[in-house]
């Protein structure tokens, strides 16, 4: 059963300095309980996808185009508050850095309870604490620390108390922008481990965001690579991580270093391009070793392949 | 060679697009106009400022404004119009070298105390807040008294008046730069301090410099007016805006207008020139911060 | 013979000002609390740790770009811990460091290839007209070409990987004898990481360079680095060659490390040791053996009263109960 649908979409950021595309025509499927994971640099355009889906896009991006289906509503049509309603108890979103996200001069109980009353599931100011004290457990953190403010916590702590945050209403989709990025290795890696046994105990689909493919090949069931805008592959993870078809992915997978595989220094030459001039053609030519003449005049288009998606013109 | 490392930020000011922009070059026109004024005052001039332009049975009253004096006369017969033209002069030498005497004292203590921190700094600081917390204009009347009437001394009260002004700003932005990465990075090249804090530090600190520049030369012409107007510039007859305003005060109350309109408009604007270089420059600079 | 050997390295942060010391609420944070290690000339040192580990401390501690505390720290023969600033300005050419963040090593007014060709001069070795010849060369040696249209260009107009490139060429145009890489890569997007870390694999063997990197990922300290030294809360906890303690762990915390990196190997034969909660306030270190509130293995009396010393010949580690295979 398909949760998400986007349809071809297009994002730019209109600025003084001219128009940038940041996300170009891109179509994606998530379906229900599924773990969806994109993967890119930064200025891929991941970020910006992601954001748009709950309508968190920030001046001056726009999406141009476009549809995002999300249980057969375009959110793209929906007014602000529509959407507002939908944030929260339908989608919830963790961000990159919890310091930030948080307010410091209130409990966490009081900002979660004003969240879960925000969108009247519960009757009570009491209940909602509950509630929220509840949402806690459920990510490892005792309950009463919702008295706490959030500078008593540990960042890995915070984190958790964004992620409670974000399911504490049940919502049937999760992204979750760069969760563990500002985190340590360890920390990292029990919030991934917590991330998916919700995703698991709650049915959830989940979208990751991340630049890191391994931490992605670990949790997720499909992954979708973007670059420069585009999305230029996407399947699932296992055929993805084992058979790359986009040489971006294969090179990607090769350069990441990595203690579990032979010790190699692969590098890609190269830059990624300005998203204000892209590269005629494919976007990811001048740094391909397998590029041939087609790639530097044609865009190439994607192409449906056994279950998966590549856009390169390897592939007809 | 180092003069283009200060200079450099100061241009690149004016390649691109940006808000202040108007602001900077509104402010231009008025101060450069002022100054083609001061300088040409002798060949624009219709009249000696400091002689009879009328004769002497309506020398007697102030005149109002006519083809022949476009700004009027004063009560003794001079030509205001040149009064004003030959009073930038004085303006602008005072405020000028008061401003320029500031920043060279200003600024070099401001880049000691903010590298150096500790003791230096402490001793300084302590110091020049103890000059801000004065009133300007009663420090400088004060120092300007023990001084003597004359446009220089009246120059180095303001001056005295303005250093912390630099001293906070520059010291400010050294210290933050100074705890930043990049100096460290130059720490660890083994570059000398002199070199760190004069090819890299200062450079940074310019656009700022700039910035006080603008703001502390606008109300400099308000405080040297203050003193012209206690009799602290010059003496008379010598012409200077504040010291006709002075002059001017009774006529006002007797239907004359024009003996004080024109001074108290010659030194709003001029004010507002700089003013407007100020901060048309600091809002450049805050709209930069932001980007970076 | 060893170019850098490092003893007893402390360096304790006061915190607290005036009010805080009339309390006495003043706290000591040991960021590094006794460090030993030494460094071949050639060789490559990776410290490993989280953040809060110390790692980046006893960096610049080794360049003395921080007052030590306590301890000893001898570059090529020289005891460089209480040299005065002026006389360490010789040295500085021969110990060179990377920062995380290459737009905030630079200057950001500053033309790139200036900042490369600047400490020619500055240090007396050359003019400046052939001092921007350098430079030129350098900016083609580090893959930013054409050369003469990077030279003039202003760190925002470079991507995050060509600035750390700008970085590494002005600390390379020194030909130090040191390195110490402070999380190289970490800020730099991945499809370049690598390439970054070959640039300065290349280097290191071209001036038989030793290098200090200093890294949170251990996949990038084996890359790079014939030994590891783990840091935990200021002190090192295990150290050795790197592929042996990788493959070997005798610390609970280094085999924690190793499990908690994430891996694109599918159904790779990981560690399956998992450790609760963060890694203390350095001013309030755990006593006995600092990481003994996290270790799954600590149960014994020995491990909150007793500290650790480290023990070994090659491979050596602070822990009570080591891990055996």
């Amino acid at each position: 059963m398909t949760l998400l649908r986007i349809e071809d979409l297009n994002i730019d950021y209109v600025t003084l300095r001219g128009r940038l595309r940041a996300v170009k025509s891109a179509s994606l499927t998530l379906g229900g309980g599924e773990w969806l994971s994109i993967v890119g640099e930064s200025g891929s355009g991941k970020s910006t996808l992601a954001m748009s889906i709950p309508g968190l896009l920030l001046p001056p991006g726009r999406i141009t185009s476009g549809r995002i289906i999300f249980r057969g509503k375009d959110l793209t049509s929906m007014s602000g508050e529509e959407l507002r309603r939908i944030r929260g108890s339908e989608i919830g979103v963790v961000f990159q850095d919890p310091l930030t996200s948080l307010d410091p001069l209130r409990t966490i109980g009081d900002q979660m309870a004003e969240a879960i009353m925000e969108h009247r599931s519960a009757s009570s100011k009491r209940e909602a604490l509950e509630m929220a004290s509840a949402a806690l457990e459920s990510v490892g953190i005792p309950g009463d620390r919702v008295k706490y403010y959030p500078h008593q916590l540990s960042g890995g702590q915070r984190q958790r108390v964004m992620i409670a945050m974000a399911v504490m209403l049940k919502p049937k989709l999760l992204i979750a922008d760069e969760p563990t990025t500002a985190l340590d290795v360890i920390v990292q890696a029990n919030i991934m481990r917590l991330l998916k046994s919700l995703q698991q105990r709650m049915g959830m689909s989940v979208m990751l965001i991340t630049h890191d493919i391994a931490l992605a090949a670990e949790v997720s069931d499909r992954i979708a690579v973007m670059y420069a805008a585009e999305i230029v592959e996407e399947g699932p993870i296992d055929q993805v991580i084992e058979n790359p078809l986009h040489p971006y992915t294969e090179a990607l997978i090769k350069s990441t270093p990595d203690l579990w595989r032979e010790k190699t220094l692969y590098t890609i030459p190269g830059n990624p391009p300005d998203l204000r001039s892209p590269p005629r053609g494919c976007r990811f030519h001048p740094r391909c070793h397998k590029a041939f003449e087609p790639c530097k005049a044609k865009e190439p288009r994607p192409t449906r392949l056994r279950g998966r998606t590549v856009a390169c013109h390897l592939y007809g | 060679m180092r003069l283009s490392r200060v200079m450099d930020p100061i241009v690149s000011l004016f390649r691109e697009r940006y808000e202040g922009k108007w602001m900077i070059l509104t402010g231009l026109v008025i101060v450069l106009f002022f100054t083609a004024l001061a300088i040409l005052a002798p060949y624009i001039a219709p009249y000696d400022p400091t002689q009879l332009s009328v004769p002497l049975e309506k020398a007697l009253e102030p005149q109002p404004p006519s083809w022949d004096h476009p700004m009027g006369t004063n009560k003794i017969g001079y030509d205001m119009f040149s009064r004003i033209l030959y009073g930038s002069r004085v303006v602008l030498y005072v405020v000028i070298t008061a401003s320029l005497f500031s920043l060279a004292i200003g600024v070099p203590l401001g880049l000691i105390s903010g590298y150096y921190s500790g003791k230096v700094d402490r001793v300084l600081s302590i110091i020049m807040d103890s000059i801000y917390s004065f009133p300007g204009i009663i420090l400088a009347i004060a120092i300007a008294s023990v001084l003597g009437p004359s446009p220089t001394n009246a120059a180095i009260a303001l001056a005295v008046v303005y250093v912390p002004t630099y001293y906070r700003m520059v010291r400010g932005q050294t210290l933050k730069l100074t705890q930043s990465v990049f100096v460290e990075a130059l720490r660890s090249l083994g570059y000398p301090t002199r070199v760190i804090l004069l090819r890299h530090i200062l450079p940074n600190t310019a656009p700022v410099i700039l910035v006080v520049f603008g703001l502390g030369a606008a109300d400099a012409i308000l405080t040297e007016a203050g003193l012209s107007f206690f009799g602290l510039t010059v003496t008379a007859p010598n012409p200077d805006w504040g010291y006709d305003l002075y002059n001017g005060l009774d006529d006002f109350r007797n239907g004359y207008w024009w003996t004080i309109f024109f001074p108290g408009l010659a030194i709003m604007l001029l004010a507002l020139g700089f003013a407007l270089i100020g901060e048309g420059l600091s809002e450049r600079l805050a709209l930069r911060l932001e980007r970076e | 013979m060893a170019l850098l050997e490092v003893e007893d390295l402390k360096k304790y942060f006061i915190q607290g000002d005036l009010v805080d010391r009339l309390l006495r609420r003043v706290r000591t944070v040991k960021a590094v609390d006794g460090v030993t290690f030494k460094l071949g000339k050639g060789e490559t040192l990776a410290l490993v740790g989280e953040s809060g580990s110390g790692k980046t401390t006893t960096g610049k501690l080794v360049l003395r770009l921080l007052e030590p505390t306590g301890g000893r720290i001898v570059f090529d023969g020289v005891d460089i811990t209480r040299m005065k600033e002026g006389e360490l300005r010789k040295l500085r050419p021969r110990m060179q460091m990377i920062y995380q963040d290459p737009y905030a090593s630079l200057n950001p007014r500053m033309e790139v290839g200036r900042a490369i060709a600047e400490p020619l001069v500055v240090h007396g070795r050359a003019s400046w007209s052939e001092a921007r010849r350098e430079a030129l060369e350098m900016l083609e040696r580090v893959g930013l070409t054409p050369a003469k249209d990077f030279y003039r260009r202003r760190p925002i107009q470079l991507s995050g990987g060509q600035r750390q490139r700008v970085v590494i060429a002005r600390a390379m145009i020194l030909k130090p004898n040191l390195l110490v890489a402070d999380e190289p890569v970490s800020m730099i997007d991945v499809s370049m990481r690598t390439s970054i870390l070959k640039l300065l694999l290349d280097f290191k063997k071209e001036y038989n360079m030793s290098m200090i990197m200093i890294t949170h990922d251990l996949a990038v300290a084996r890359l790079v680095a014939e030994r590891v030294a783990v840091m935990y809360l200021g002190k090192i906890v295990e150290m050795g060659p790197t592929e042996d303690i990788l493959h070997n762990p005798s610390h609970p915390y280094t085999e924690a490390l190793i499990a908690a990196a994430p891996t694109i190997v599918p159904r790779a034969r990981k560690p399956r040791l998992r450790i609760k909660g963060e890694i203390a306030d350095p001013s309030r270190i755990p006593s006995g053996c600092r990481f003994h509130p996290r270790c799954p293995y600590s149960d014994s009396s020995k491990c909150i009263e007793k500290e650790p010393q480290l023990r070994g010949d090659s491979r050596i580690v602070a822990c009570h109960y080591p891990l055996t295979r």
